[in-house]
């Protein structure tokens, strides 16, 4: 069975040994859900800087490879009972299988890249890679950690959740052997800015805020994570107030902590404002980026502009 | 409220000129912070803001952010115990000579940390290290370029001040020259901020610690090579020791950042599990030698309390280091705070024991 992210040809069977017991299975499950966004992503570049099929396919798989693997492991250290509507591989199979699993998806990253003959391409995935790890690795490290800062989630979101999504943007033009340093300084922060909205935007979902999918509330406060939204509407409570955090069990309890329903769509909007200033900053890098690319990849531009709507507010194209 | 943003790549002329705020005078042109602390970038993005929108602190405290005031004990310490080292001994003080060296010494500490904030500021440090950016430009308190003159006006005024003890007391000529030998080596080898290498390490406890007190031994009058002589240089050698771990401390709070810059200092190339290892050997070293001051002269009841006040942030201090999980996060603000609060302490305590030695030897004779 073959699976398709919208458009895509991101899994076959024959990718993996058929040999191995369960593990075409595990992948089934795993990749026919999800919205495969940053597959789209690449293909809108792919489209737009007019990269090759096969370098295209190959970047798809690539980022929704690395990204599957990341939530297999992400699954288990959680100890998540469900992705995507489905029990979690680590539940459904074995703990051992989903690390195993995981592992291989990234091995076979490896495998695919190193076949394509872009040196810098391999170096530049093995980088995001390792600061993806070292992203998890220090998420992990915050568990129970009710004073953290929002400046300080800011950097293991960078590492974590925006090293993909630069990834997305960069990789393509190092595909096509394109390595101007301005421009992908101007791509590394229009990363920067889509993982930081994207990771705030999730954020919310735990406080009901735009949850438009209907997502479990306090997730994050329940397994003890201060989450962006959190930290931000809690940065004015009294450090020693802070560990009352732990005892939170609903929506309404932490709205009353943190001074009741005004107090917090207040700090609602201020979250938003700041929000507002990446955006805009976003906007501002995507202008830039304007001067890196031929006459006929202007259209990127146009289709790069949405990305903080829908990323940010929730918005449908 | 949109504010402007201009990005501009370091080759275009106009980048100076933003980057030191000497563009315009209506507006401040603040860089935009960026967490990508490897990449290797040209360009800059600057907010731009309007001057009069700024609004700095009242009464002008912002001034103690910008000189960095509290710093300023890494040179009252050294003063006091030279001063205190003097009187014990009943030996003639020059006030004059000795008042005007200090503050030429505090005149120096501000002008380098000045000209660290400016050198961070120019190599774009502040955007990347959340630590090391002079705050006071991020707020558009000041420009970069007007940061620059404030050192060279605090440097110049601190050799003004030190000019008399040099004249006066010659010996004082070979402090002026390690410190300008250290100095130089250490400001002019990188283009960054001093902290953030290792020599900095070996400055700090130099030139804050036996360097600085023995010029303030001769700037009061001290003698050369008599036994008071050597107290300063052991009180100086402590005082060195003292900043020295208080830059440590700093360091290690900012080990990621630190490490993903690759910077290498004592802490970053140890790592985070064995820098615990390391500071706590660091802190039971000072607290030992506060103890072993006390031992060589202290009442019973004042080298208990010292006792009793150093063991209790020996607990809460290694405590709190050998539980940190995570090199991000409150609990290393925490520790690091305690430790900062801890050589605080001992710097008071011994203090407050020298005080009261000399008003006892006082009253006696």
């Amino acid at each position: 069975m073959q699976i398709q992210s919208p458009d895509y040809k991101i899994f076959d069977p024959q990718d993996f040994p058929a040999y191995l017991p369960k593990l075409n299975n595990l992948y089934d499950d795993l990749f026919s859900g999800g919205k495969g966004f940053r597959g789209k992503l690449i293909k809108i570049f792919a489209k737009n800087l007019k990269l090759d099929p096969k370098a295209e396919t190959l970047l798809a798989q690539t980022i929704e490879f690395i990204h599957n693997a990341s939530l297999l492991h992400d699954d288990l250290i959680d100890r998540s009972a469900l992705r995507r509507g489905k029990t979690t591989a680590w539940l459904r199979f074995t703990p051992e299988y989903a690390v195993l699993a995981g592992d291989y998806l990234l091995a076979r990253v490896m495998v695919n890249l190193s076949g394509f003959g872009n040196i810098k391409l391999v170096q530049y995935t093995a980088q995001m890679i390792s600061d993806l790890l070292e992203g998890e690795w220090l998420q992990d490290s915050l568990v129970g950690d009710f004073k953290v800062e929002l400046h300080q989630l800011d950097r293991v979101h960078n590492l974590k959740t925006a090293s993909l999504f630069k990834w997305c943007l960069r990789a393509p033009f190092i595909a096509q052997e394109r390595y101007d340093e301005n421009l992908h300084s101007t791509l590394e922060e229009m990363g920067t800015l889509l993982g930081q909205l994207f990771q705030r935007s999730d954020d919310l979902l735990d406080y009901d805020i735009r949850n438009y999918e209907g997502k479990a509330v306090l997730g994050d406060l329940r397994s003890g994570y201060i989450n962006s939204f959190a930290a931000f509407v809690t940065q004015h409570v009294p450090t020693s107030e802070k560990e009352y955090l732990k005892n939170i069990k609903t929506l309404t309890d932490f709205k009353n902590y943190v001074g009741g329903e005004e107090v917090f769509e207040q700090k609602l909007k201020e979250f938003d404002q700041a929000n507002e200033f990446l955006i805009q900053l976003y906007h501002h890098h995507l202008k830039n980026l304007e001067r890196h690319l031929a006459s006929h990849e202007q259209k990127l531009m146009s289709d790069l502009s949405p990305l903080t709507d829908l990323l940010y507010w929730r918005k449908k194209p | 409220m949109k504010i402007e943003l201009l990005t501009l790549d370091k080759k275009d002329d106009r980048f100076l000129g933003y980057l030191l705020g000497t563009f315009s005078k209506e507006f401040r042109a603040i860089p935009v912070q960026s967490l990508n602390v490897h990449q290797k970038t040209n360009q800059v993005t600057f907010k731009i803001l309007k001057k009069e929108d700024i609004v700095p602190p009242f009464l002008g405290m912002h001034w103690i952010q910008i000189l960095k005031i509290r710093n300023l004990i890494m040179v009252a310490f050294p003063v006091f115990l030279t001063i205190i080292n003097l009187l014990s001994a009943r030996q003639p003080i020059e006030w004059i000579y000795g008042t005007l060296a200090s503050l030429g010494a505090f005149s120096l500490l501000i002008a380098v940390n000045l000209h660290n904030d400016y050198l961070d500021h120019l190599s774009g440090l502040d955007r990347l290290h959340p630590d090391s950016r002079s705050r006071v430009i991020q707020k558009g308190w000041v420009t970069a370029s007007q940061m620059k003159n404030w050192s060279f006006f605090y440097g110049f005024l601190g050799g003004l001040l030190g000019l008399p003890s040099l004249i006066q007391f010659p010996q004082v000529g070979f402090v002026i020259l390690a410190v300008v030998v250290i100095g130089l080596v250490g400001l002019t080898s990188y283009k960054m901020g001093l902290r953030y290498r290792r020599w900095s390490e070996l400055s700090v406890f130099f030139l804050l610690g036996p360097v600085l007190s023995s010029g303030l031994h001769f700037s009061f009058g001290g003698l050369s090579l008599n036994a008071e002589f050597w107290k300063a240089i052991i009180f100086g050698t402590y005082s060195g020791l003292l900043s020295l771990f208080y830059l440590n401390i700093k360091n290690y709070e900012q080990i990621m950042v630190n490490d993903q810059a690759r910077f290498v200092n004592t802490v970053s190339y140890l790592g985070f599990e064995r820098s615990k290892w390391f500071l706590a050997f660091f802190w039971v070293i000072l607290v030992l030698g506060l103890l072993v001051f006390y031992l060589m002269g202290a009442e019973l009841w004042s080298f208990l309390s010292a006792l009793v006040i150093s063991s209790f942030f020996t607990y809460k201090f290694l405590k709190k280091l050998f539980r940190l999980q995570s090199p991000i996060g409150s609990q290393i603000a925490e520790c690091c705070f305690t430790a900062k609060l801890g050589s605080l302490t001992l710097m008071i305590i011994w203090s407050l024991d020298l005080l009261l030695k000399l008003f006892q030897f006082r009253i006696v004779t």
